[in-house]
């Protein structure tokens, strides 16, 4: 949490982050739910505008807005500084606003129709994207039959070797596949496939339309999949970008051993059907014949041991009536009179 | 995968698509993708069509609508056939980990350290009982609360008001005091424990320099906890007197010191400074064209042909003399 307090500015060492101590149980609340997690739940995204857009790019901005509610927020005052010269508003912003994507629009002569997306790692940007926008039509032009439901997470589909060549693309594709979906979850109730973002890579440019998914009887299993577009609907051409520093790549791209550690036991163990805990045992190699054994008890030796264990059980249990075998007798006493200890 | 085609209730969704492809397009569904290009995160519900897109056509939207349902109808295909359970309103499929990478939003968390209790804790194997809020009373035969209204009445706890001297005891010792001293050393002693466990964490004070701190950094962080903590007061510092030799942090006004003064020649500098942003005075020229016009159309009578016309190049000033000098404010 950043403190604005004035030896902030004093203090020669910026970075360092002063964390504010909660004074009521509130803040401290929301201080911890903006700890850093083993697993993340949703993203949040900040959708801005510069000091000069276009209705066009307003529009595609409020629609992407639109898609990834509740997880976004539209901020309505202008931002001056553009993310490409000075990165210190969006970093600033995203951090009071605790979102890790971004979304800046603007238009100029120079770069008309700007469309910026990009992420945050530690309230630092990590990488963004800058794409001149055309071939337009908005969310309201499209008449579907069907809406998706609320938050309800599309499908994403690539299309296109280029977002397997060409390098910039490859981090465009990831950008993507992280923005327009919720956080991964283990199961999928499969009437939630509503709809779908296909993004196609031709060249440099990549087409960005969204599908809503109907799916209709076919003559197995797998339903027949019509799809109706939703829009917005927009083509994308890369202009600048910046892409992650390597070791905040590396740092980011960690995962945590608890994460790791819950989806296998350790080494050795295993969970079996009853829900036990199973491991083995490895023993080395054991020559059967040449085991060195015990030379066998004299029976009336192994029969008393072998009374001592059971009357050590029998008496646990309470109210059980000891039978006094005529074998037992003084063996039963000792081991009656040695105490109550368990075996 | 192979199929027994005599099974005809399972028919694998890549026929089908075939069978729709040359039902509509006439031709043998050559021009399509193939299943082969395909990959798939099914974790993430994504699909990647690796192949050539030079025949997509941005444009044409309703050929870019077919191609990618025959994408997503791949990618269907794929999660319908994982393992799944019946569940309201269809079937719940689990969804495999996901295989694509994501950087994450902020550093993994580090483990806090285990206090020096923990650590022992951890070692003998103590583990934590948790406490039931009611408590069985063995002289009332009740279940009480274990603090608070009606709770059950602990001895030790509650002494009485008149307490029996023992054997040892000459007056001099009061025992509510001697338990009120005993819970104050235990409290402070708890006190002394946590500050040490913060210490040992390495919580540092609020304002404190980091470890690594050259001189110049840990004198500058000296004077900001100074400066903090002298206005930390009711009233932030304002009403406070000074000691001998203390200098008071300068009191936060509204306008400059500049702005606030009454200095005749810079407002006046400033004031023409912003009118030159509107109008520009210094460049300002006169367009005999435009004026012109704008006087004949009030004058009765003139019509366009008659006016004079100037050329364009022909940006003349009114006049260069000294009234037109003092009239626009030039010289300062």
């Amino acid at each position: 949490v950043m403190s604005k307090s004035p030896t902030q500015q004093k203090v020669q060492n910026a970075p360092i982050r002063i964390k504010r101590k909660p004074r009521n149980a509130r803040a401290k609340r929301v201080m911890l739910a903006r700890d850093p997690k083993v697993r993340e739940e949703d993203r949040r995204t900040l959708f801005m505008r510069g000091t000069h857009t276009t209705e066009i790019i307003t529009d595609i901005l409020k629609n992407l807005h639109d898609m990834k509610k509740p997880d976004s927020r539209y901020l309505p005052r202008r931002i001056e500084k553009h993310p490409f010269e000075d990165d210190t508003s969006i970093e600033f912003l995203c951090e009071k606003n605790e979102s890790s994507f971004f979304g800046f629009g603007s238009h100029s002569k120079k770069r008309p129709n700007n469309l910026i997306l990009g992420r945050t790692f530690n309230y630092k940007v990590y990488d963004m994207y800058e794409f001149g926008v055309s071939n337009i039509k908005t969310m309201d032009d499209f008449k579907p039959s069907k809406f998706p439901n609320y938050c309800n997470s599309p499908c994403v589909v690539f299309q296109g070797d280029g977002f397997d060549h060409n390098p910039k693309l490859v981090d465009v594709k990831s950008l993507f596949l992280d923005m327009f979906q919720h956080a991964p979850s283990e199961k999928l109730n499969l009437t939630g496939l509503e709809h779908v973002v296909v993004l196609t890579a031709k060249g440099e440019k990549v087409a960005f339309r969204h599908y809503g998914i109907l799916l209709k009887k076919s003559g197995s299993k797998v339903p027949r999949v019509v799809l109706e577009e939703l829009g917005p609907r927009f083509d994308l051409e890369l202009r600048r970008n910046r892409s992650a520093a390597p070791d905040v790549a590396r740092e980011a791209a960690r995962v945590p051993k608890q994460q790791a550690a819950s989806a296998k036991l350790g080494k050795n163990l295993e969970r079996n059907a009853m829900g036990d805990t199973v491991g083995r045992v490895h023993m080395q190699a054991q020559s059967l014949d040449q085991l060195q054994v015990a030379p066998p008890m004299p029976p009336h030796a192994a029969r008393a041991r072998l009374s001592r264990l059971v009357l050590m059980q029998t008496r646990k249990v309470k109210g059980l009536k000891r039978s006094r075998d005529a074998g037992e007798g003084d063996a039963a006493k000792r081991a009656r009179g040695a105490g109550d200890e368990s075996p | 995968e192979m199929r027994d085609t005599s099974e005809e209730q399972f028919v694998s969704a890549l026929t089908l698509i075939k069978q729709r492809s040359a039902r509509e397009t006439g031709d043998d569904g050559s021009r399509g993708p193939e299943e082969e290009s395909m990959s798939y995160d099914l974790g993430r519900m994504a699909a990647f069509y690796n192949s050539s897109t030079d025949s997509f056509d941005f444009n044409n939207h309703q050929e870019m609508a077919d191609k990618a349902s025959i994408t997503v109808q791949f990618l269907v295909g794929r999660l319908f056939s994982l393992p799944s359970q019946p569940a309201e309103g269809g079937r719940t499929v689990d969804l495999p980990p996901p295989t694509t990478s994501l950087p994450r939003e902020k550093p993994v968390p580090q483990p806090r350290p285990l206090t020096r209790w923990e650590k022992f804790a951890k070692e003998k194997g103590i583990q934590k009982k948790r406490k039931d809020r009611m408590v069985y009373d063995d002289q009332t035969k009740e279940w009480k609360p274990r603090f608070g209204y009606k709770r059950k009445a602990n001895e030790a706890d509650d002494l009485p008001p008149i307490i029996e001297a023992g054997p040892g005891d000459d007056g001099s010792e009061s025992p509510w005091e001697k338990k009120e001293k005993e819970r104050k050393d235990r409290m402070d002693k708890q006190k002394n424990r946590e500050r040490r466990n913060k210490e040992e964490r390495g919580e540092t004070a609020h304002l404190a320099p980091p470890p690594d701190a050259v001189r110049a950094e840990k004198k500058a962080a000296t004077e900001a906890a100074l400066s903090l903590a002298r206005k930390s007061t009711a009233s932030v510092g304002k009403f406070d007197k000074k000691l001998r030799g203390e200098k008071k942090d300068a009191i936060k006004r509204k306008l400059g010191a500049e702005q606030a003064t009454g200095d005749v020649k810079h407002e006046k500098a400033r004031q023409l400074e912003v009118l030159n942003k509107i109008v520009s005075l210094d460049t300002a020229t006169l367009d005999l064209d435009k004026a012109a016009g704008r006087v004949s159309s009030f004058l009765p009578g003139e019509r366009d042909g008659d006016r004079r016309k100037k050329g364009k190049t022909g940006k003349k000033e009114r006049g260069t003399g000294a009234k037109t000098k003092a009239r626009k404010g030039r010289g300062k």
